[in-house]
């Protein structure tokens, strides 16, 4: 058995800014290893983006661990966090969140940057990257001049930018038509299966959920299955 | 990359970044060109008290100042005169006696300073001849010759030509009166000096007070103000006791207080502008972060630490002052330049500039230091102002902000 890279131990998040308190991840145990493709699916406020959000160290749990490669990412200090995300952890957002000032070639070098990457590696796999998602040409182009589909492609070449340890994706495809929504999913498939990077998504998309090849369901907090599952393979 | 994304932030809403470097741009003209107005009425103001009141410096028996006693004559008055006229930088030197007199015309009198000078240094030192308007100016061997300010002449209701009655105590402390003819009538930039000034020649006070040579003035006048320090240091070790060498600002306290505290109300005058704009920056740079929340958010998610988010919000606005100081501190140059050599003129209230010792026309200056002072005060304000709008910045949860509309 692979060595798992993301474990949650006893996870729960309770928000108290309300009235009443709301626990939105209720003691979550989850193991995820290198190389799965895996969907957390479930209805509106079932916990889905809490999980993902405390799995990639935006959020804080307030009980329990997440241990990342060993890591405890749980009793970190916010700079040590931030430089732990940078270096482990590739982002894709719901509603394409580029730097709408920096055009696709330095939103995806912007990581490498803060990472203090030389010049020549630096451009050298903004190109690869941009070549993988598909879109050389798109390289001067800022955000705005992007459909959606096209966004949401260098949202994923950002993310892998860092050469991150996973990916995690919330509701990467919920702004998509199925034209692109299928697009980036090959894509990220293709990534999965030739680079072995663990993609995490959060997500209610069937479309996504169909090509997952693990699925988690949450439900008012709880994981209620957790499932392998055969994906229905794409083909190109 | 932060820089570019700083400067491409700014340029993001146009419009907004556009009020503010007009803002600034606007704030350091108006408040630069001020100071070099103010600068400018000072300098007149010295300008003027220099060339046609206090001279440089003045020398005269250490008591005479204080009690205006006229028994206090400066000793040794031939060798102070040499060594004052042979000190280097020294331009021209006016003996004067000085006597508080009654002025009487067959209408009204006033209380005046009598000057008796010698007609030829005097004009060498103050100009005295270039400002006799009326009539002529005093003559060497001239008898009973009288030059009476513009405004006394007014006052005392008397013409060119007439005759006025001059009163003051003698040596000996006994009363005397002389009749004098007015000669001529000077102009000054001071009202006051228009107003109480009375010169005749000081060959024939000498005679009328029993002074018996003896001077209680010596006037000099440099080449430079620069030299003022050095050559005041270099005469007072060289001139005999029971003198007293004294300089303008010495002379006149009220002047060296305006110029000492000059630089204090620049620092009011531009605080104040700035205190204004920075609450303006600080504005439109919390509008700034508040609408980019979610950017901000995602920058903070893919690794961007506080100290970078924090320098970035700073270059943005350090950006915009900056901008606007390039365009507004070159504007203010050409203004002040231009106006330095036209002059602003003033003469609609010359009656009430007159009172003060300044001229109609006034020449704004400045020092290329005040500019580069108050670039870096701007500069100060703006990190300043910077601060809060940051601060906002940092106390964002990425996973918050992300989700932000």
């Amino acid at each position: 058995m692979e060595k798992a890279v993301i474990d949650a131990h006893n996870v729960s998040k309770v928000y108290e800014e309300g009235p009443v308190p709301v626990k939105a991840v209720d003691d979550i145990h989850l193991h995820i290893n290198k190389g799965e493709f895996v969907a957390l699916v479930g209805p509106s406020g079932s916990g889905k983006t809490t999980l993902l959000n405390m799995i990639g160290g935006l959020d804080e749990p307030t009980t329990g661990q997440v241990i990342i490669n060993g890591i405890n990412i749980t009793g970190l200090s916010a700079n040590a966090l931030i430089d732990f995300r940078m270096k482990n952890i590739g982002f894709v957002f719901q509603s394409f969140n580029l730097i709408p000032v920096l055009t696709a070639k330095e939103n995806i070098e912007f990581i490498m940057l803060l990472q203090k990457i030389p010049k020549d590696q630096r451009q050298q796999r903004v190109k690869k990257l941009l070549e993988e998602v598909g879109m050389p040409d798109k390289a001067d182009v800022r955000p705005g001049e992007l459909s959606g589909g096209q966004q949401q492609r260098v949202a994923v070449a950002r993310a892998l930018a860092s050469k991150p340890q996973f990916v995690l994706a919330d509701e990467p495809t919920a702004n998509l038509d199925s034209t692109a929504a299928s697009n980036l999913l090959d894509i990220m498939e293709k990534l999965n299966r030739e680079e072995n990077m663990t993609f995490i998504f959060s997500t209610h998309d069937q479309r996504v959920i169909k090509r997952a090849r693990r699925v988690i369901t949450l439900v008012d907090g709880r994981i209620a299955s957790d499932t392998m599952q055969t994906p229905l393979v794409h083909h190109e | 990359m932060l820089f570019i994304i700083a400067w491409r932030n700014i340029w993001r809403n146009k419009t907004r970044s556009m009020v503010i470097i007009l803002s600034v741009l606007i704030g350091l003209w108006a408040g630069i060109f001020i100071i070099a107005f103010f600068m400018g009425m000072t300098n007149e103001q010295i300008d003027t008290a220099i060339s046609q009141q206090y001279s440089h410096m003045q020398v005269h028996h250490p008591k005479f100042r204080e009690l205006d006693e006229p028994v206090y004559t400066i000793q040794n008055r031939e060798k102070v005169v040499e060594l004052v006229k042979h000190e280097p930088g020294v331009i021209a030197a006016s003996e004067r006696t000085v006597i508080t007199a009654m002025a009487a015309s067959a209408y009204t009198s006033s209380g005046i300073t009598l000057l008796g000078v010698d007609p030829e240094e005097e004009a060498a030192v103050t100009g005295l001849s270039e400002r006799t308007g009326q009539g002529r100016y005093l003559e060497e061997n001239g008898h009973n010759q009288l030059l009476i300010g513009n405004k006394l002449l007014r006052k005392l209701k008397l013409e060119p030509n007439s005759k006025l009655i001059l009163t003051f105590q003698d040596a000996s402390g006994d009363l005397t009166s002389a009749a004098f003819r007015i000669t001529g009538v000077f102009t000054a930039a001071s009202s006051f000096n228009e107003e109480n000034i009375v010169y005749i020649n000081r060959r024939e006070l000498d005679s009328l007070a029993g002074f018996r040579g003896g001077i209680h003035e010596l006037a000099i006048l440099l080449q430079s103000n620069d030299q003022l320090e050095n050559i005041a240091a270099s005469l007072r070790q060289k001139l005999p006791g029971g003198t007293r060498l004294e300089t303008w600002k010495q002379l006149s306290p009220d002047l060296r207080l305006m110029i000492d505290s000059f630089e204090q109300y620049m620092y009011i005058i531009i605080g104040i502008l700035l205190i204004a704009l920075a609450f303006g920056i600080v504005n439109t740079m919390l509008m700034s972060v508040l609408e980019r929340q979610k950017e901000l958010g995602v920058l903070m998610a893919v690794g961007l630490n506080k100290r970078k988010l924090f320098s970035m919000i700073l270059l943005e606005t350090i950006g915009i002052t900056f901008l606007g100081c390039l365009a507004g501190l070159p504007l203010a140059w050409l203004t002040v330049m231009i106006t330095s050599k036209t002059g602003i003129n003033l003469s609609q209230f010359s009656e009430g500039l007159a009172m003060y010792g300044y001229g109609n026309i006034i020449y704004p200056s400045l020092e290329s230091s005040y500019y580069w002072k108050v670039a870096g005060m701007s500069i100060s304000a703006a990190i300043l102002a910077a601060i809060y709008p940051a601060y906002k910045a940092l106390q964002l949860q990425p996973a918050v902000a992300i989700r932000k509309i």
